[in-house]
């Protein structure tokens, strides 16, 4: 998976979890600028982001994914730099 | 319309089915209202609830009941759960949180404390049972427990004389005891999930700690499907035959090709992919389902290969119908409905051919034509993914309607000898027993309601919360039993008359099965509703027909005894000036209104 394959399942499973168009989703896309991005939503997204990346994430690192770009970075530390 | 694949869907697809839903249900569905109570956060099961719900054609509005209340919600008349408006609850009880003693202190608990402690949480799940029985006519899927998070003793708790997995399974007998004493009350089965997805993949134990979430998304997804089964289950009514081929189904091979001797079946494979198959064909057919053959064979060599292949489980005798020949199988099924006297809709076709399953599925679209795999390794499974013989209670009607269809047909050889109908029907030394309706019945009378469809006057579908009410309202209703010389049929007809206005009464509901047709039940039992009327003071009774697509063999059942069409169409009238002799053919006895 290449860096742009990456970046575009990041954008689906965000934008099928949360429920917003993949066009209004940003870098700084976080809790505080999405409305359904809540905490029952944040978990769901966790689950489905190990689902589609084949990665596990402790509680720790669970609660530091709080926003799109935040995400990138952890999954790139995870899976090496695409 | 929404799409939703066979194969196993993720947390993200599960979301994205779920919004996709929400947004467009598709018209033909049906709405139901689900409330979920838990020991722990149940939103998590929302999407994949509300996806395997649609699956079987249900739009699912949910309501989440705070995590840990279930008794809170349950006890408290005032509480959310009375406001919901809910069809049905869910409700999924942990160990671990009702009764935290037993779940990691076990070890430490003599046999009197650790008795106390099973005794102490099934009395809690009674109050919440008998509570929300008591104010609500909503269905209880109420959950058994999982196998247990941890095991103190470890690799040891099997050897223990109290093993924690021994008290979680006899915890889940105890709920399953109450379910069955409690009216329109379900187990739903988290044990038996837990088992198929696999003990240690269950939970989840990050998400207990950090959202009292604790199942694995197999987890849900796994109690998703069993729900949207369960709620399937309540919908939609069981079939009731399964027709089979025989050459490359029940067994390997061309019986006219290859001889008894040629035919693979027994020890070894494939023969025993066959032989496996028999087993569960026979098992269904001890749940109450009907077997019949549609076969194109000799007749005369099938039978022989039933009486003399040593490896054959099934026999001639475990035939309800046997339609054994070379004409088409789209006749040979309407033959078999026929004689069975069920709906084309209640069969269920297994060949392994594809060209008849394609005719059948042509000519009969009533009938449901099982995608038989190319391995018989897999028939058995397929039948089993059908979903087509899926009921939630197992009665003692279905264990014993194999053998009452086996004495319907020593019962037609005998009307074959007799020579007139009257002294066919005094032979078969009849008793017919009737009475109230009351809380031992109603299970077997709401079963019958459900699934009548011939003779049955209006085919209201009562459930038995409205029975209930019809009955505290003031109706009457009446049931019959019939027994003859060849056994017991059982509870077979029931009748509901309400008082419209001053002396008027309607008959809400008639019905009977159509296995004691043309015995004169019916009219026993409407004498008897009539008498019971007259007693209470009424003076005239309408009766009602209401046509379906199946109930024609009703449709002159108040002509032939003695209404009047009234002005309103399919109102038949009857005024209870002098009341009907009970008919002579056989012993009519009961509690209630037999002189």
């Amino acid at each position: 998976m290449n860096s742009q394959e990456r970046t575009d399942k990041l954008r689906q499973t965000l934008s099928a979890v949360l429920g917003v168009a993949e066009m209004d989703l940003s870098d700084d896309s976080s809790p505080d600028s999405l409305p359904s991005w809540d905490s029952v939503t944040h978990l769901n997204l966790v689950v489905s982001l190990e689902e589609a990346f084949g990665v596990a994430f402790s509680p720790e690192e669970t609660m530091e994914l709080t926003s799109l770009r935040l995400i990138r970075l952890m999954l790139d530390e995870k899976l090496g730099q695409a | 319309m929404i799409a939703i694949p066979d194969t196993p869907l993720s947390r993200a697809d599960y979301t994205r089915l779920a919004a996709a839903i929400q947004a467009a249900p598709a018209a033909e569905w049906r709405p139901l209202k689900l409330a979920l109570l838990g020991s722990s956060t149940t939103e998590f099961l929302n999407p994949s609830l509300i996806v395997e719900a649609a699956r079987h054609g249900i739009a699912l509005n949910l309501w989440n009941g705070p995590y840990g209340q279930i008794e809170q919600q349950a006890l408290d008349a005032g509480a959310e759960l009375y406001q919901t408006g809910a069809d049905a609850v869910l409700i999924l009880p942990e160990l671990e949180a009702l009764s935290p003693d037993l779940a990691w202190r076990h070890l430490a608990c003599d046999e009197v404390t650790c008795e106390r402690l099973q005794e102490d949480l099934m009395e809690r799940l009674r109050s919440v049972l008998a509570a929300i029985r008591a104010r609500s006519p909503m269905k209880i899927l109420l959950g058994n427990l999982a196998p247990p998070a941890w095991l103190a003793a470890g690799i040891a708790d099997p050897m223990l004389d109290r093993a924690l997995t021994s008290i979680v399974q006899a915890v889940n007998e105890r709920i399953a005891g109450l379910c069955r004493a409690t009216p329109d009350a379900t187990v739903f089965d988290v044990w038996g999930s837990a088992c198929s997805v696999g003990w240690a993949g269950w939970r989840d134990a990050r998400m207990a700690l950090l959202a009292k979430a604790p199942l694995s998304g197999a987890a849900l997804a796994a109690l998703a499907k069993l729900a949207g089964r369960c709620l399937r289950a309540w919908t939609t009514p069981p079939k009731k035959c399964l027709v089979l081929d025989f050459d490359n189904t029940l067994w390997g091979g061309v019986l006219g090709e290859c001889g008894i001797d040629g035919l693979q079946l027994g020890v070894d494979y494939p023969g025993n992919a066959f032989l496996d198959f028999q087993r569960r064909v026979l098992a269904l057919r001890d749940r109450g389902i009907l077997l019949a053959a549609a076969s194109k064979n000799n007749a005369a060599d099938v039978e022989q290969a039933l009486a003399e292949h040593p490896a054959c489980l099934l026999k001639r005798e475990h035939f309800a119908a046997f339609e054994i020949h070379w004409e088409d199988k789209a006749t040979s099924l309407r033959r078999i409905a026929q004689q069975l006297n069920i709906g084309l809709d209640s069969l269920v076709f297994f060949d392994d051919n594809p060209v008849e399953r394609e005719w059948v599925r042509s000519q009969l679209p009533e009938v449901t034509v099982i995608e038989a795999p190319k391995s018989a390794m897999l028939y058995g499974q397929a039948l089993e993914d059908s979903l087509a013989f899926d009921a939630l209670r197992f009665t003692d009607e279905d264990r014993r309607r194999a053998e009452l269809y086996r004495q319907e047909s020593a019962r037609s050889e005998l009307l074959a000898e007799a020579a007139s109908l009257d002294g066919f029907l005094r032979s078969l030394q009849m008793e017919v027993e009737v009475g109230p309706f009351d809380d031992a019945n109603l299970p077997r009378i709401v079963q019958l309601l459900a699934k009548t469809n011939q003779f049955n006057l209006t085919t209201r579908r009562h459930d038995r919360a409205h029975l209930t009410e019809l009955l505290e309202a003031g109706a009457i209703g009446v049931w019959a039993r019939v027994r003859d010389r060849f056994g017991d049929n059982g509870l077979v007809a029931a009748a509901v008359a309400v008082e419209a206005n001053q002396g008027v009464w309607t008959i809400d509901t008639f019905l009977m099965s159509c296995r004691v047709i043309g015995r004169s039940v019916e009219t026993a039992l409407l004498a008897v509703l009539e008498r019971r009327v007259h007693e209470l003071g009424g003076r005239e009774l309408i009766g009602q027909y209401l046509p379906t697509s199946k109930n024609q063999p009703a449709a002159d059942f108040y002509a032939r005894h003695g209404y009047q069409l009234g002005a309103t169409e399919g109102h038949w009238h009857l005024r209870l000036d002098e009341l009907r002799p009970l008919p002579e053919t056989f012993a009519l006895t009961g509690t209630i209104f037999v002189p």
